[in-house]
């Protein structure tokens, strides 16, 4: 059938600067530009990737969005105008990459952060010690010591902590979605700034086992490559129920990418679809899912502490205390913004509730349950900028954790089309001539350098704020305050209006 | 398992009973099951038979698929002309339910009725929606890497839009796709959409037939080593026809393939099993052709990537600033990965201008793929090595290499700038490091 579909973007060269050097016509692997006698674009193919206008050597590309108008329609816009003749032509699922694009409130730039003025002094962080570290695992109670003054030591069994230099952590995205290159890079960069990076459910390549005490090791519904020896290769193990992006539906990574590496590292024949089911078949309870934590914990000899991931969606508070109440030591909440290497987006953009509301909630709900001690709360889904993060902190989580972030720090150009495998940056793709483009060792520059400039930001805040450590900061809300907020969403949120004092 | 029911038309039983053949042998293969249409006619040929008058048209139609839909299976055809004229009316009895009536009234003399349960299907339809590519590829035991294969979709398979749909009018994809499936290279020219022109036979006008059929031949002679269609129709232009031009000293050489076959062939199926020697114009050239191709990238794979050097022939952004470009204008980095790829590895080996890359990493640095000409002149400096060739300097400075593990022995100058005695040379100790990969036979190249 003709394609009724317009192209989204037109591709501009500039011919009196082009040179011919044909740079552009090998750098898009969209096949979106020619050479015939010059360089010529098929405007149809083009994502907006800028591969091509970054690498010009004359600059003589420009990308621009087709300006083609339509018909005004706030109801019948043109992006749901051309999904539908999209799948009036192909009679599918729209697959997408990315997080939600779609014009929800994003309840983190509603909310603003307090500040120390006249009677509590603030801390000049150049000057002055400012603690980015803290702790993942269960706290205990109360604390009990033995000994005496002179000599006092801690008598209280703690349970096994895993010690974050900065509160941000790299999110799940398994080498099948993302290339090997950028596992390296993340893992590389873990290690330097004393985080942790998140196999995904992807199983862990033998490229990184030098790397395992900065690794979440995941274990999903396909299982794919869990093995003791697995989950003993690890700073902690984290079970996937759900993902933000894609709530309530599993994974698929076609067979097209399974090649032998990749095959090896999920343990899987080469060339088969890689299958995650929507739910674990041996979870349809709290009691099941206690089972394989205390299964993982009796495997790990109860030396890692055990994570459990889940989507937020509308019940989140009541499921993450029966996480916490599985024996889970850390809840890992992942908001409807999160992002994905594929999935429909009918379920990427409207299944899931924001992070903010579901982090406040569950905060509020383990609290009142007198059980918040006994679990860390990691909370993604969309964290872009430092400040997010102090808000969340602010809110209740313990550390936060980014992937689309770590990924745009690498290059990624958020184009949406990693579900194509043709990514060209190098990162969501296993094709060999476009993972080389990612440098692991220049891709974990660029992450360390992100996540010091982010400390930096943190410690500004933290020192404006008059406190010295970010563990003094969690759960702080009254440093928080709403604008433009209804009054129910601040209550959900347990700050007040900009403008009320104490 | 899918099942079909085969209708094969005139033209193939008659004249052309390999393209049967072919076809049968690789569908079994892909797991379908083929019935046969007991009772079947001419589909008919819309030249010769509409203009009769339209019912008898409609008629001799819908009273093939009357019979199709007994078996209760899809109609597979794989002839474009049978295609246009039963999918034609397939379509028009099921959107006009006036003529359904006036055709099924007529046939329901013979004890037939057509109610549009059975759809009829193109063969390139089948393989590409239903069958599918990948089920393809997991068949596929000997590619047609490297080879250039020119696409003729033939106007039936694709035309009249208002009832056939499953491909662009066009500009269409889905044959190319299959033909690319086998590892061709499916090539894009000028004439590709044009009509093969058998249709003016009928008109008395064999010569402007040939002269149409001529057109295309004189392109793809240039551009492709074969011409891949699916209908026999078309095959007659261009493989009879061609035969007949041969014979007036015409010599164009164009092999003509039916897509069964070339898909046969990259099955694993003789030429013979397939009947393929039936063909009027040989197959030999194009036959071996392909074989020591698919042999000599069999080698090349061993030792290139090779899928990152085809990129380099395409590409050549790391050509312009290369310092040696500069300097001599007959290096040409880009022209010799075009002779590695065309074959030539052994005389690129030999050549001198591998020696000319001075290993600066500049095309590396600006290579999209990362990759530069310093790593596929790295592979062929040591190919040449081994072979005991290279230049005279080289030859000697490896020499002293292996002898002391340094390229030159500290001189008198260093008493005269009052330097302490150098470092000893560990010279002894690398000695053995390499004897150790010599003597163990290693491979030499990680
Ligand atoms: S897809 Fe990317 S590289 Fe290709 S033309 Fe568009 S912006 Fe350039
Ligand atoms: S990269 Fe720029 S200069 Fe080079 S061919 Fe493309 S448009 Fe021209
Ligand atoms: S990872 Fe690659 S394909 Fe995905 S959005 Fe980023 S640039 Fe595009
Ligand atoms: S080495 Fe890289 S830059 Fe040079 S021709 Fe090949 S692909 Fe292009
Ligand atoms: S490394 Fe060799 S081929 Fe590449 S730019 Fe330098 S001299 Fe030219």
């Amino acid at each position: 059938m003709e394609s009724q579909l317009p192209a989204e973007f037109i591709v501009n060269i500039n011919h009196e600067r082009c040179r011919k050097c044909k740079r552009c016509v090998i750098n898009c692997s969209f096949s979106a530009i020619e050479f015939k006698d010059k360089v010529t674009a098929n405007n149809r193919q083009c994502v907006a990737c800028h591969r091509c206008a970054t690498f010009c050597p004359e600059n003589a590309i420009t990308i621009i969005h087709n300006p083609l108008d339509y018909k005004d329609g706030y109801n019948w816009s043109p992006e749901i105008r051309k999904n539908i003749l999209k799948q009036a032509e192909s009679g599918g699922i729209i697959l997408t990459g990315m997080g939600n694009p779609r014009p929800y409130p994003i309840y983190w730039d509603h909310m603003l952060i307090d500040a120390c003025q006249v009677t509590n002094p603030s801390i000049d962080p150049l000057r002055e010690p400012m603690e980015l570290r803290t702790y993942l695992g269960a706290k205990p109670e109360a604390l009990e010591f033995e000994g005496d003054i002179d000599n006092i030591s801690l008598k209280t069994e703690l349970a096994p902590q895993v010690k974050l230099d900065i509160p941000i952590v790299f999110a799940a995205m398994s080498y099948g979605a993302i290339s090997l290159n950028a596992h390296k890079a993340l893992a590389m960069a873990a290690k330097r700034m004393g985080t942790l990076m998140n196999t995904g459910e992807g199983g862990l390549h033998e490229d990184l086992a030098g790397y395992t005490d900065r690794i979440i090791v995941q274990v999903a519904s396909g299982r794919f490559g869990v093995t003791s020896k697995y989950l003993n290769n690890s700073a902690l193990v984290e079970i996937k129920i759900g993902q933000g992006a894609k709530p309530g539906i599993g994974g698929h990574l076609p067979g097209e990418k399974v090649g032998e590496d990749i095959s090896k590292t999920r343990m899987i024949p080469v060339g088969t679809d890689a299958l995650s089911p929507a739910p674990h078949h041996d979870i349809y309870s709290i009691e099941d899912l206690s089972q394989l934590i205390y299964a993982i914990k009796e495997t790990t000899d109860y030396k890692k502490p055990v994570s459990v991931k889940i989507a937020a969606v509308h019940n989140v508070a009541a499921i993450a205390s029966g996480i916490v109440r599985a024996g889970a030591d850390i809840v890992m909440i992942d908001g409807f913004r999160g992002g994905t290497g594929a999935a429909p987006m009918v379920i990427r953009d409207h299944v899931g509730i924001p992070i903010e509301l579901a982090l406040a909630a569950v905060d509020d709900r383990l609290r009142q349950e007198g059980i918040r001690n006994r679990a860390s709360i990691l909370v993604g889904g969309s964290i872009r900028q430092s400040a997010d993060v102090v808000k969340a902190i602010a809110l209740g989580a313990d550390a936060c954790v980014i992937g689309t972030a770590s990924l745009i720090a690498m290059g990624c150009r958020v184009c949406q089309k990693c579900y194509t495998g043709n990514c060209a940056w190098g990162i969501a793709t296993q094709k060999p001539e476009l993972v080389r483009r990612l440098n692991p060792e220049v891709g974990a520059d660029r992450l360390c350098n992100l996540l010091t400039a982010w400390g930096h930001e943190i410690q500004e805040v933290l020192g404006s704020l008059g406190i010295n450590a970010i563990e003094s900061l969690r759960g702080s809300r009254e440093r928080l305050r709403g604008v433009g907020l209804s009054q129910e969403t601040l209550d959900i949120l347990g700050i007040k209006h900009a403008g009320i004092g104490q | 398992m899918q099942e079909y029911t085969l209708f094969l038309g005139c033209i193939i039983p008659a004249r052309f009973p390999f393209m049967e053949k072919s076809t049968r042998l690789v569908l079994s293969q892909l797991g379908c099951i083929l019935h046969d249409l007991e009772g079947a006619t001419c589909c008919p040929t819309k030249s010769i038979v509409k203009p009769i008058g339209d019912l008898a048209w409609y008629v001799t139609a819908a009273r093939n698929l009357a019979l199709a839909q007994k078996t209760g299976h899809n109609l597979l055809v794989p002839c474009n002309g049978c295609y246009s004229t039963l999918k034609s009316v397939e379509v028009e009895m099921r959107v006009n339910p006036g003529i359904r009536d006036e055709v099924n009234a007529i046939l329901a003399s013979a004890g037939l009725e057509y109610t549009g349960t059975v759809e009829v299907k193109h063969l390139v339809e089948v393989l590409h929606d239903e069958i599918g590519l990948p089920k393809i590829k997991q068949h596929l035991i000997k590619s047609f890497d490297g080879m250039r294969i020119a696409p003729h979709y033939g106007c039936h398979m694709l035309r009249p839009s208002s009832s056939i749909t499953f491909d662009d009018p066009n500009k269409p994809k889905k044959f190319d796709a299959l033909i690319e499936a086998l590892g061709a290279k499916s090539i894009d020219y000028e004439t590709k959409m044009l009509c093969c022109g058998g249709n003016l036979n009928t008109a008395d006008e064999p010569e402007e037939a040939t002269a149409l059929a001529r057109i295309k031949l004189m392109e793809v002679t240039k551009k492709a080593d074969a011409i891949a269609l699916t209908c026999p129709s078309c095959f007659m232009q261009y493989d009879s026809r061609q035969y007949m031009m041969q014979k007036t000293g015409e010599k164009l050489n164009v092999p003509v393939l039916f897509y069964p076959e070339l898909l046969g062939l990259a099955m694993g199926l003789s030429a013979q099993e397939l009947g393929m020697d039936m063909h009027r114009i040989d197959l030999a050239e194009f036959l071996s052709k392909w074989d020591s191709k698919y042999k000599y990238l069999k080698t090349l794979k061993e030792v290139f990537d090779l899928s990152a050097i085809r990129k380099c022939y395409e590409c050549a952004a790391c050509v312009n600033d290369c310092p040696v470009v500069k300097v001599n204008p007959d290096f040409n980095p880009n022209e010799i990965i075009g002779r590695l790829l065309s074959g030539e590895l052994e005389a690129v080996t030999g050549s001198h201008n591998i020696w000319q890359c001075v290993d600066c990493y500049t095309c590396y640095e600006l290579c999209p793929q990362k990759m530069g000409m310093n790593k596929i002149f790295d592979k062929l400096k040591h190919m040449a090595i081994e072979k005991g060739m290279g230049p005279k300097g080289f030859a000697a400075s490896i020499e002293m290499f292996r002898k002391d593990g340094r390229l030159g022995e500290p001189t008198s100058m260093r008493k005269k700038l009052k330097l302490a005695e150098p470092p000893k040379s560990g010279g002894e100790e690398l000695k053995k490091l390499l004897d150790h990969i010599n003597n163990k036979g290693e491979e030499n190249e990680i």
